[in-house]
Parts: structure tokens; sequence; C-alpha cells
């Protein structure tokens, strides 16, 4: 954490929070923490993604307590992903310490930038049928 | 009959393709390996290709994501990139805002959180372009 201007109490409490609400709701809040601290306090990346991760881990765990009590996950839909997850997980590591936070804070803003341009431009699902592939959609125009 | 609020599989709708939850997996491991973040960004879009409806998509991501973070947060320990205890001034809040978006997720409605969150991703690129 040398270098860098550590966030008071609050102000951690406040950033935390919100970024918890937004990961809860399954919206990649994590980001929003990471973009404080690296923005704002001058954070190392490695040092604000190792954060992001440990942090992740508690309010994960309460989300999902929350999602599952109301029927949004489904184990068969889970264990496919598990081991491929994984086996990714380990080799974006290694790549991440081959690249350093320099390199890999540019990686990351590129990424921001595609995604921002995605979530920004996102259109609502149509009250009615959609030539769309969207499961949501042809759920609501099947009935 | 449907219902817009229902945000679940039911035994009428087809069992979820393997092969994009297998993706997305695959996907959210790489960014969560990577970046420590973004993995949800590219699972939920690929759960959703798989056949779950949006909101399950989004739990569900979370569900996936939660034991790829294990295995990053165990690599990033090991290097000593960061310590548990450098977590604890931010915990509370963390509680609190996974209790209050656990509570909100039926609520609220999906495509305003997403261009809010678009727009302030946007701006923040441009901002660590510019570092």
């Amino acid at each position: 954490m040398s270098g860098m201007v550590e966030p008071g109490w609050m102000l951690s409490t406040l950033v935390a929070a919100l970024a918890a609400l937004v990961a809860a709701l399954g919206l990649g809040g994590g980001s929003i923490l990471l973009l404080i601290l690296t923005l704002f306090c001058g954070a190392d990346q490695l040092w604000a993604q190792g954060l992001n991760l440990l942090l992740f881990v508690p309010t994960a765990l309460i989300a999902l307590g929350f999602h599952i009590k109301g029927g949004l996950v489904q184990p068969k839909t889970v264990l496919p992903a598990l081991l491929p997850g994984m086996g990714a997980a380990a080799l974006g590591f290694f790549l991440a310490a081959q690249l350093g936070s320099g390199l890999l804070s540019k990686l990351f803003a590129a990424m921001l930038l595609l995604l921002g341009l995605r979530e920004l431009f996102a259109k609502p699902a149509p009250p009615s049928a959609s030539p769309s592939g969207d499961p949501a959609r042809k759920e609501e125009a099947g009935r | 009959m449907a219902d817009r609020t229902s945000n679940h599989t039911t035994a009428a709708t087809p069992p979820p393709n393997r092969g994009w939850i297998a993706l997305a997996g695959a996907a959210a491991g790489l960014l969560n390996g990577l970046f420590g973040a973004g993995g949800g960004l590219a699972a939920v879009p690929l759960l959703g290709k798989a056949g779950l409806l949006t909101k399950a998509a989004h739990a569900t991501s979370i569900a996936v994501i939660l034991p790829i973070s294990l295995i990053s947060l165990g690599g990033y320990l090991m290097a000593g990139h960061v310590a548990v205890g450098d977590g604890l001034r931010f915990l509370p809040g963390s509680l609190l805002g996974a209790a209050a978006g656990g509570l909100l997720m039926r609520k609220i409605p999906p495509i305003w959180l997403r261009r809010i969150f678009g727009g302030f991703l946007i701006w923040a690129a441009v901002r660590m372009f510019l570092r």
C-alpha cells in the first residue's frame, strides 16, 4: 500500500458498500472499488486487484444467500462453469504477473471502455415478441 | 402464463446449454485472474446465451465467480500482492452493500443500472488511459 493515500474508514465504508451493492446485483461492481482506489488513492493496480478479490468473497457469500433463497441459482447451471473457470483463472493470474501493474492498468482500461460502451447502449427487452435470441424475450413472447 | 417479473427457469424451459456455461466460466475466470474484476461482465451475457433469464444469469454469475475468485485470490496472496488484513477497513461497507444488493435484486429494473454503470465505466476508462 506504500505510496497510496489511504481512504479513511467512512470513505472506505461508502466505497465498499457501493461496490458490493453493484456486485451483489451481478453487475461487476468490483471495477468500482478498483477504479476508485487506483484513480483517486494512487493504489497499485495489482494490490487493488487483490483487494477486490478479497472483498468479493464475503460480498458474494451474502448475496448468494439471498439469490439461492430466491431460486435464482441452480446447481446444474453452475457446475459446468467451474473447472474451465478455475483453469482460466490460474492462466489469467499467471498473465497478470507477467504483465505487471503498468501494462495491466492500460489493458484494464481498454476492457472497461469496451464493456462500458456495451452497457451504455444496451437495449431493454421489448414487451412483445422479438427476433432476438435473448431467452428472456423468448420466454415472454412464447406465452 | 408469462410473469414478466419472473426470473426463474421453469420446468417448461429447456435445460441450460452446458457449452455456453463452460465458456462463461472460462471467460469469467480469465478476466478474474487477470484483472481481479470484470468476470461478471463477461459471464452474464454468455449465461444468457446458455438459456438463463436475465436475473438468473446475474445471480448465477456470482455463484460461478465465487470459487474462481478463491483460486485467483490464492495466487495474489501467495505472490504477496495483497494481505488479508488490507481488507479490514472495507469489510463493514462490503457486508452492508452485499445485503442491500441481495434484497434489491428483485426490484431494480436492470436496464437503467446497466446504462449508468456503462457511463461510469467509459469515464473511468478514459481517466485510466490518461493517467
